[in-house]
Formats: structure tokens, sequence, C-alpha cells
């Protein structure tokens, strides 16, 4: 019994602690401001758009849009949903995916891409994860409807 | 496990690439095949594959301890991000007389509910490990009872994408039942035990960028033969070069084996995916 009591299931509760201690503190500027601005997320947009013309399974979506308002909708959404100083004027997420019955798999696809396409704007590691994480809330109303 | 590695060399033949899961997310292929880290399996289903896919892992481990050496081979398979199939053959060799330790360990493992990531819950697994010892007699002099046996266990794995340092992190527990002397290279049971013991196991890891997470992990043994055995504990490291090669490297301590005190080394393995 005492041997139940040792260590294994300390540690994700010791983590969960660290977790909740470290959100509190930290970076005070804004996840806009990290992620580089306006400039940033532009090239990030950009570089996101040409990385989906190159991908065929996430390329075949696109087939019937308007780049241009995707460009804008989208580079005004990261904007909004980073703290920037944005409204955005777009669709929903559920309303812009519905209907495309985006897999699992897909997702993590554009996913992928948008790591990528962060990478390659110089955004660092740990803006990105922030992004993602704010991101990845939205996953239930983009796939699968 | 030829027909496991054949199966898994199939996959490769025709192709059907899975990379459905994002880099680093199955995470590496335990001593004992299943998906998961060195020592403990985790919730995550081996390979890329996800939904109405598969996916799989071959690996090539070894650890090198004061005074053992042991090779594992293994490979896994996943289909649909939900059901695993696995096999390990673990051969553990005492360096001073070339005395073999041998098992092959099958195992399948399902995925119940939740997403590593994108669920607020951890992804939750069930597993069996049905073990099958080579050659019992060393067990059997020290108070085994079985050269065979079968393990349950229930995971739960979550992936924290902005974690400390806006780092990704896992935490996995484990919790399993098991009657297997030192994992069951000193076979199943004692005369005068042979019911199932409940277990601990736990794994942490941070992903320093997309290719390098470090993390620990401690196993907990039951200890019922006549030479102590004591729980495992190891710390790693991984570098996932891309979705097809990885190579965990770690600092394992496995404690007291048939009466050598302090084995502990260093621990490699090698594991290519799809
Ligand atoms: C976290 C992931 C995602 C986010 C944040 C996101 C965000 C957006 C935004 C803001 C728009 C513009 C909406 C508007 O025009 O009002 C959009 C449009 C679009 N998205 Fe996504 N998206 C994501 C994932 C995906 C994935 C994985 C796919 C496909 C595989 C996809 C396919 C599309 C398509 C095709 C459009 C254009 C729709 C049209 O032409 O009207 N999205 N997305």
């Amino acid at each position: 019994m005492m041997k139940l009591l040792t260590r294994p299931y300390l540690t994700p509760l010791l983590l969960s602690l660290l977790i909740s201690a470290c959100a509190g503190m930290g970076n005070q500027s804004s996840l806009y401001q990290q992620l580089g601005g306006q400039p940033a997320i532009d090239t990030m947009v950009d570089r996101l758009i040409v990385l989906h013309a190159q991908t065929p399974e996430i390329q075949q979506y696109f087939e019937q849009s308007n780049l241009q308002r995707f460009r804008d909708k989208l580079s005004e959404f990261i904007c909004f949903i980073s703290d920037g100083p944005c409204e955005y004027s777009g669709d929903s997420m559920a309303l812009t995916h519905g209907g495309m019955y985006i897999s699992d798999r897909e997702f993590n696809t554009g996913v992928d891409l948008m790591i990528q396409a962060m990478d390659d704007s110089g955004i660092s590691l740990s803006a990105r994860n922030q992004l993602l994480a704010r991101l990845a809330r939205l996953r239930s109303d983009i796939i699968e409807q | 496990m030829k027909t496991v590695l054949s199966l898994l060399l199939c996959l490769v033949a025709s192709s059907a690439l899975a990379d459905g899961k994002l880099l680093g997310t199955p995470g590496a292929s335990t001593f004992e095949g299943a998906g998961g880290g060195g020592l403990v399996p985790w919730a995550t289903i081996s390979g890329y594959g996800s939904k109405t896919e598969f996916g799989g892992a071959a690996f090539y481990n070894n650890v090198r301890l004061a005074d053992f050496n042991m090779d594992i081979v293994g490979a896994a398979i996943g289909y649909d991000n939900r059901w695993e199939l696995s096999a390990a053959h673990q051969v553990m060799e005492a360096a001073a007389n070339g005395a073999e330790m041998a098992q092959t360990v099958y195992g399948a493992k399902l995925r119940l509910a939740g997403d590593l990531i994108f669920t607020k819950a951890p992804q939750l697994s069930v597993g069996v490990q049905y073990r099958d010892l080579h050659d019992p007699a060393m067990g059997f002099n020290r108070g085994a009872s079985d050269d065979n046996g079968v393990d349950y266990y229930l995971a739960a794995t979550k992936m924290w994408m902005n974690g400390p340092f806006h780092r990704n992190l896992l935490v996995n527990l484990t919790a399993r039942a098991t009657k297997a002397n030192q994992t069951g290279m000193l076979g199943f049971g004692s005369a005068d035990d042979s019911g199932y013991e409940f277990q601990l196991e736990t794994s942490a890891g941070l992903f320093l960028n997309r290719h390098w997470a470090v993390g620990f992990e401690y196993k907990q043994k039951p200890d019922r033969l006549s030479q102590p055995e004591d729980d495992w504990w190891n710390v790693w490291a991984v570098f996932f070069a891309n979705k097809h090669v990885s190579v965990m490297a770690a600092f394992a301590d496995l404690g007291s084996i048939i009466g050598s005190d302090r084995q502990r080394g260093p621990y490699i393995s090698l594991q290519f995916a799809l």
C-alpha cells in the first residue's frame, strides 16, 4: 500500500499545478505583439496560401474560393484571436467550414502547414504554440461537419 | 513476430502513407512494443494514421546495464487512430555468463475516448499484453509460478500545446494490473501469491521544439520473488527527424535484477514509423 502512495500519480498532479502557476505569469505583451504584429501575420498567411496550393488534399477545398477574401479574412481572424487591434468581419468557423466535411487527417495537415508557415515567417516557437493552443479549440467547429 | 513485421512492410509497400497526426504526437515505441514512452505505454496509438487510416512503427531497442544487456525488436500497427496491435521480442543477457532471459510480448490497445490534443479530457485507452516467457527456469528457480501472463492497463494521456515555457507538454498516467516478475522476464506470480497487483506508471515530456522532446518516466513493479526487484525509472530525450524516423536516448535505472543491484545505464531506441 505504501508503494501505491509513492511517486507515479504525483507527477500529473505536480505538473498540473505547475501549468496553472505558469499560466498566470510571464510575458505581459499581447500574443499579437509576440507574433510580430500585422506584418508577420500577413507574411504567414501568404506563405500558408502557397503551402495550401502545393498540397493537393488541402488545395481541392480552395478550388472555388476567392483567395483574396480568404487572405484578408484569415489575416484579420488571426489578428483578432491573438488579441490584436482587429474586429473579425468574416463568417464564423462553423458557418465557413460547415458542409466541407474536413476530415481529422486534413485538419491535422492544415495545422502542419500552419506550423510550417509560421516557421517560415520567423514567428517564435513560444508565440506559435500560444496561437496553436487558441486555434486548437476551434477544431470541433471546423472538422467533420 | 515475423507476421507483424511483414504486415508492416506490406503497409509500406501499399504506400497508403499516413501522416494524419502532428509530428511526434504518436510518441515512441515502448520496450514492450506498445506505443508510448520508453517504459510506459500511453493512450496514443502507434504510427501517424488518423481516422480510417493504417499506421505503424517498428523499432530496435538496446539497454546496456552494469551486468546485463537487453536487445529488443518489435513492431506495432495502428488503425483508425483507435486500434493498436503490437509485438516485441526481448532478450536480456547476463554479461558475466551469457545466461539469457527472453520473452515475447503481444499487445492490443483500444482508444476509448478523447484526443491527445484537441479535447479537454485526456485521451483514454485500455490495453492488454500477453507475455510468453521462453525459458522459465530462472523465474521458477526464484519462486515464480507461471511462464506466461496477461496484463491489463488503462492509460490517460494529454498534451497541452501551450504548456510551461509555451512549449508542448505531455503527461501520461497508466494503471496496470499485472502478475509479472521483472516485467515477465522472471515469470509470473509466485507460489504464495499468484493474484494481480495494481501498479501505477507515469511519464511526462516537454517538446523543446518540433523535433526534440525531453522527459522522464516512472514505473511501479511488483516485488514478490526471493530476490528483490525495484521500480524502474528513466530520463529521456527523443529526436523526431521526421514522421518516419526517430531516436530515443535515455538513462534508465532498472534497480536490482536477480541479485545484482544498481542496474542502470544507457537506453537507446531507434524507431521507423508510418
Ligand atoms: C485552425 C484551423 C483553421 C482556421 C482558423 C481557419 C480559418 C478560416 C477563415 C478565417 C476563413 C475565412 C472565412 C470567411 O471567408 O469569412 C476560412 C476559409 C476557408 N477555410 Fe479555413 N480554417 C482552418 C482550417 C481549415 C482547413 C483544415 C481547411 C481545409 C482542409 C479549411 C478550408 C477553408 C476553405 C476552403 C475556406 C474558404 C471558404 C470560401 O471560399 O468561402 N480551413 N478558414
